[in-house]
């Protein structure tokens, strides 16, 4: 379906463009949303706010981009406002556990499992979501677009608004950096 | 030691690999029907949060405690005139008004 048909009708308010937006792009947004925040409660919760924000914001949107790429764009910036929401609670409780010692950089291995990975890797997969978690944001951002939503490195320039070599050069750092934190993992482990 | 070290590095292969045939995840069933009732508890807003006996209940609470206020105001008033009566009443029967007690003897 031709995405463009969808933004007039949405831009006036139509329920039914509404729905068929929805239907179109709720596995994208919430399988994007999983991506980032590794729990598929808040995933369901943030991908709600995602067409929120897109339903109020769809009157604002000039067509400067794809629909896609905007809607992407909305679903990073709400998971990663959510994220930082959660460090900062994170960053009171230490206050709370002040004699408490903890490595920040060592993995922290939860029991998320993404729906989508065969059932023989999903071990691996696991470890590999909490190096993902410690990435820095812009590394994490290209990483999960492109390995867990699938997006070529083209769709991930237009959603991060960077050039090719950025998001190539984010993309052999972000391996680099799992890599190394893979192998403390492995060797401590 | 090398054998250890390969062996690392196979792990961090297969690891760096296990996303490599991802599926894309799907919502639960119902997710749009879901999103409508957030969307309409959201459009309410702040008020949607209370049903209507819930404000009668505060409203009349509150008034009831306001008539309780008033009644103790002025309640405590009247108290107060009636001890001051009875006060100087007490005061007059039994002379004890008096500056100097030498003035009794005058």
């Amino acid at each position: 379906m031709d995405e463009t048909v969808l933004i007039k009708p949405l831009q006036e308010g139509d329920d039914e463009a509404f729905k068929q937006l929805v239907d179109l792009y709720q596995d994208k947004v919430y399988n994007t949303v999983l991506g980032f925040l590794h729990s598929r409660e808040d995933a369901e919760d943030i991908a709600q706010e995602v067409f929120i924000e897109v339903f109020n914001a769809i009157r604002k949107f000039r067509g400067e981009a794809k629909l896609s790429t905007w809607i992407y764009r909305i679903a990073v910036n709400k998971s990663l406002e959510y994220i930082r929401k959660k460090n900062r609670q994170k960053r009171f409780a230490f206050f709370a556990n002040l004699f408490e010692v903890s490595d920040s950089n060592k993995l922290q291995i939860t029991d998320f499992e993404h729906p989508g990975i065969q059932l023989e890797h999903k071990e691996n997969a696991r470890v590999l979501f909490a190096a993902i978690a410690k990435l820095p944001e812009n590394q994490k951002i290209a990483f999960t677009l492109h390995k867990v939503e699938g997006l070529s490195y083209q769709e991930v320039c237009e959603v991060m608004k960077l050039s090719l070599s950025s998001v190539e050069s984010l993309m052999f750092r972000a391996k680099k950096n799992l890599q190394k934190k893979l192998f403390d993992f492995y060797k401590s482990g | 030691m090398k054998s250890n070290q390969e062996d690392i590095d196979k792990k961090i292969e297969r690891t760096l690999s296990s996303f490599d045939h991802i599926e894309r995840a799907s919502v639960n069933p119902f997710f749009y029907t879901r999103l409508k009732a957030k969307m309409e508890t959201e459009k309410r807003g702040f008020w949607s949060l209370f049903t209507i006996p819930q404000f009668s209940m505060a409203v009349a609470s509150v008034f009831l405690l306001l008539c309780l206020n008033f009644y103790v105001v002025i309640n405590y008033e009247y108290n107060a005139n009636s001890q001051a009566d009875e006060v100087s009443t007490f005061i007059s029967d039994y002379q004890i008004n008096v500056g100097d007690i030498y003035e009794l003897n005058e």
